[in-house]
């Protein structure tokens, strides 16, 4: 326990020196590294971001020596032999994966998540939420338009708004579906925000 | 396994158009090694950039839910952008927001409190009240109109697969000498659907218009099929693209009702 304790100390360290800074850097590239596996189609991608940083932490002693340049840097080279290895693994793996790993939340299940979630938001940011997601296309945009308009904001600020709040929901929806599926014993699907995680991530900003 | 979900709630800064394309391009698997390779070193370093990223995911997301990706587009969405348990979660999430928020539309029509004339009796009473050969006149009107809105709507849709293409403008006013993109057609394909990238300063105008030069300097205007604040996007029909080198040249149009030529052209070669 104290080894990893230690590991994780010289990792934030090796970040930066200040240890808030540091704090802030492994979040970027943790959440980062998530982003890029689901990307890039990485069964897991919490998992495979928890086994980067698990890899380049186990290596530090030597890399702390002999390494040059941004961290961030080998953390890419790292994330990039993990893609690969997941690829060889699927090329070669003839593993049925149990049902239980597989099945996803049922329409009905979602539906009612997301009308408990909703409830959960104050009025005003309901309405926003849901008006910001009517109609397609054209009329989507001129909708977004006219939103921004009555709220006197600029259509970038619109859609930054929108994606906070959406963020928290999928949070709180994902979370219901998860008490839903524990309730009726069976493993939930992985669902998140576009690969923004927290997954298995073992490594606790201290 | 175990649940991924948003641990991070960053800033979305309001990136370049170009910046945009970019993770647009990355998130369907069309971008190349050395473009893949910034963009995730980008995503470890900035933390705001990795909010815009997100922002787009969702932007994806919604467009495939809703139904706005066809053809190609659709294919490469579902065969890449979905693949992993991740985005197709997303995805069912995004659907159920979309279909409460379109149900709620709904049920906000309410039907009036106090009976009064239907629409159907008050438009009985008015029509009986006029003569004949008005009434004659007005049917064929209709038929017209009808008729009309129905070639229309079959003219904008005529195209099944398209042959998809990004272009940011460049300085140059012609091909020659200039490293020119390849439209990727085939013979499947019925028409090109390029998107024009806008340059940073054209937020000045009010509408646009396309036009495609070819390598002999005919010129002819080319329908614009969408357009936002970052790109507009133009659909050539197959029929018009032959081999060889092409630029599409954009004007904008103010609101005092002037059109002046942006400078630069989108280039593109159909090998």
């Amino acid at each position: 326990m104290t080894i990893i304790k230690d590991l994780f100390d010289a990792l934030l360290e090796w970040l930066d020196p200040d240890r808030e800074k540091a704090g802030e850097r492994y979040e970027t590239i943790h959440a980062g590294l998530v982003r890029i596996f689901v990307s890039k189609g990485v069964s897991d991608a919490g998992h495979a971001a928890d086994e980067a940083m698990d890899r380049v932490m186990r290596r530090l002693p030597e890399l702390r020596a002999t390494y040059v340049g941004d961290p961030a840097k080998y953390f890419h080279g790292v994330a990039r032999n993990l893609i690969l290895e997941d690829r060889r693994r699927k090329e070669v793996t003839t593993d049925v994966v149990p049902d239980s790993l597989t099945k996803e939340p049922e329409k009905s299940e979602m539906a009612e998540c997301l009308a408990k979630c909703l409830k959960l938001l104050p009025p005003d940011k309901q309405e926003f939420i849901l008006d910001y997601h009517l109609y397609q296309g054209h009329a989507k945009i001129q909708h977004h338009r006219e939103m921004a308009g009555e709220l006197s904001i600029s259509e970038g600020a619109l859609r930054t708004r929108a994606h906070h709040l959406r963020v928290t929901l999928e949070k709180c929806v994902v979370e219901c579906i998860e008490r839903s599926m524990a309730k009726t014993k069976v493993a939930p699907n992985a669902i998140g925000n576009s690969g923004v995680g927290r997954g298995g991530n073992k490594h606790q900003k201290q | 396994m175990p649940l991924v979900i948003a641990a991070l709630v960053v800033g979305v800064t309001n990136i370049k158009n170009s910046e945009k394309n970019e993770i647009k391009r990355y998130l369907l698997g069309l971008s190349g090694e050395a473009e893949d390779e910034r963009l995730e070193l980008r995503l470890l370093m900035d933390a705001a950039f990795g909010g815009e990223f997100d922002a787009i995911v969702d932007e994806i997301t919604d467009q495939h839910v809703s139904g706005e990706f066809q053809g190609e587009e659709r294919e490469q969405v579902e065969g890449y952008f979905l693949k992993s348990p991740e985005r197709r979660a997303k995805a069912q999430f995004a659907a159920a927001l979309i279909d409460h928020a379109s149900a709620r539309e709904k049920k906000t029509v309410r039907l009036p409190a106090v009976a009064s004339p239907t629409l159907r009796e008050r438009w009985r009473a008015f029509w009986s009240a006029q003569n004949v050969a008005l009434r004659f006149a007005a049917t064929a009107a209709i038929v017209v109109i009808a008729v009309s809105l129905a070639y229309l709507n079959f003219r904008d849709k005529p195209y099944k697969s398209f042959a998809l293409l990004e272009l940011t403008i460049s300085n140059s006013e012609r091909a020659e000498g200039t490293q020119l993109k390849p439209l990727p057609l085939t013979p499947q394909n019925d028409a090109a659907k390029i998107f024009l990238d806008l340059p940073d300063q054209s937020n000045q105008y009010t509408s646009y218009q396309v036009e495609l030069v070819d390598r002999n300097g005919a010129r002819r205007n080319v329908e614009i099929t969408e357009r936002n604040q970052r790109a507009v996007t133009v659909i050539i029909p197959a029929s018009a693209l032959t081999r060889g080198s092409y630029a599409l040249h954009l004007f904008g149009n103010k609101s005092d009702g002037k059109q002046e030529r942006i400078p630069g052209s989108y280039l593109f070669v159909v090998q």
